[in-house]
């Protein structure tokens, strides 16, 4: 038997779990995701394992912070699926990884736009979405919250700026076109932000959705304290509209609906002109990383022709960013 | 030198073929064929660039001539090696760079110049890619 299998059926043993079948599902950069067959309590049970693997990028979580944060999502009612059995040194030395409840659905970004099986469920969407991003927002840093994340900055929006700044420092080419719009957004940095719990990735393409509507909200890496203008900017960003421009919630729906059902599970009034800010540095900040994975090829890293390709994509995002500085408004 | 045929139509028909015979032989392999259509891509956008290349160069050097009078080295401008023209504008781009981080020049004075290089650019990467001012309703929070 390979290696993998014995692992993984030690460490479900441990819970008295054994283990019938182990199928490898789609990854990301610094995780490894595995579909697992179970017999549980005597009956059978599919769960999801989630790995470290060997690399991670940075500001993105380890497995075992990531757990964490998905027990404190799961605790205020977000729709994610529950994480457990966390085990450190699973799959390999170092590499920590836990068990998800197994939740259907479909996650890529333009079936879940455009299936016509999915089109009662994209009516539904926006509310799902928005009452489990209120109950996510509902988290703050205090005293009785304790999760292994950086500490909370006072002004998100700035915070997020010197990240950015710094990481275009890093590269060999100058981008005058995301150098406006960092001045740009310098100028007109929100203040009074508030601090919440944030997902750091919501949009399509993290979605799970059935028939049926939102089956659950993946991939919790990004997380971080931050402002919920994040969150609700994110979704937004032109290339998570898969297409679908003209429905700016995610390429499945209109604004209004998606804010006032925000609001309406306890989230605050939405703010046009934050919106418009997290917007601009959303679609900044994704065409800086379409930059760097090319660089990621160039480098030797990873020779990865979608990589190298995705470095031609960057004046995309870059134009978004300047259409909607020129407009000033949404 | 051989000129005929031009890199541009060689790159072209690297990208047919690609499409045409190699995509459709490959329908029970879709990650390779993805893949496929993401070299058939590049090999276009590579195409479109060297077609347009001399265009588009001059069109932003005017430009940025204009935005940062007296800034650039005509050596280079002008050289007959693509490759120097290529480096005197990045050392244009790099100042105008410069600028906009030290608040010397306001992101609205370039905004005109980024958009058109933009819309320049695209045209040839992303053909596809909607100008439009106006790619949604309007939303209004009340």
């Amino acid at each position: 038997m390979d290696e993998r299998f014995e692992r993984i059926k030690a460490a479900v043993g441990q819970h008295g779990a054994s283990l019938l079948e182990v199928a490898p599902l789609h990854g990301g950069a610094c995780q490894e995701n595995f579909r697992v067959e179970l017999e549980h309590q005597g009956q059978p049970l599919r769960l999801a394992l989630r790995s470290d693997a060997p690399r991670s990028l940075p500001e993105s979580l380890r497995r075992r912070d990531e757990f964490e944060v998905i027990a404190a999502a799961t605790r205020v009612g977000v729709k994610t699926p529950e994480a457990r059995w966390l085990t450190p040194g699973l799959l390999r030395e170092g590499a920590d990884a836990y068990f998800l409840d197994w939740a259907p659905g479909e996650a890529i970004g333009r079936r879940v736009v455009r299936d016509q099986a999915l089109e009662g469920a994209r009516a539904r969407l926006p509310a799902e979405l928005a009452q489990s991003l209120a109950r996510l927002h509902s988290v703050r840093p205090g005293p009785k919250v304790s999760l292994p994340l950086p500490p909370p900055p006072k002004r998100p929006s700035l915070n997020a700026l010197d990240r950015l700044q710094h990481m275009v420092d890093q590269l060999p080419v100058p981008l005058p076109s995301v150098e406006a719009a960092l001045a740009w957004l310098e100028h007109r940095a929100p203040e009074n932000e508030e601090v919440v719990l944030v997902h750091g990735d919501f949009r399509t393409g993290n979605f799970l959705v059935t028939p049926d509507g939102l089956s659950a909200i993946l991939d919790w890496e990004f997380s971080h304290w931050g402002s919920p203008y994040e969150d609700l900017a994110w979704v937004s960003v032109r290339d998570w509209r898969f297409g679908r421009l003209d429905l700016p919630i995610g390429g499945f729906a209109a604004r209004a609906p998606f804010y006032a059902a925000y609001q309406a599970a306890g989230g605050a009034r939405v703010d046009q002109a934050q919106v418009l800010w997290w917007e601009v540095m959303g679609n900044v900040r994704w065409a800086v990383g379409s930059v760097y994975q090319g660089e990621r090829y160039l480098s030797g890293e990873q020779r990865d022709l979608e990589l190298i390709a995705i470095a031609r994509r960057n004046v995309e995002m870059e134009y978004e960013a300047l259409r909607l500085m020129a407009r000033g408004h949404l | 030198m051989q000129t005929r045929p031009d890199p541009s139509t060689l790159l072209d028909a690297v990208a047919l073929f690609l499409l045409e015979e190699v995509a459709p032989a490959l329908k029970a392999e879709k990650a390779l064929a993805f893949r496929v259509l993401i070299a058939a891509n590049l090999a276009t956008i590579v195409s479109g660039e060297l077609r347009t290349a001399d265009d588009r160069f001059a069109a932003e050097r005017a430009r940025l001539g204009a935005l940062l009078p007296g800034v650039g080295e005509p050596g280079r401008l002008d050289s007959p090696r693509t490759s120097e023209r290529e480096s005197g504008l990045l050392a244009l781009d790099r100042e105008l760079a410069r600028r906009l981080r030290s608040g010397e020049l306001t992101p609205e004075a370039a905004l005109a110049h980024l958009r058109q290089t933009g819309a320049e650019t695209l045209a040839v990467v992303n053909p596809r890619f909607d100008l439009s001012e106006e790619i949604e309703r309007p939303w209004t929070s009340r």
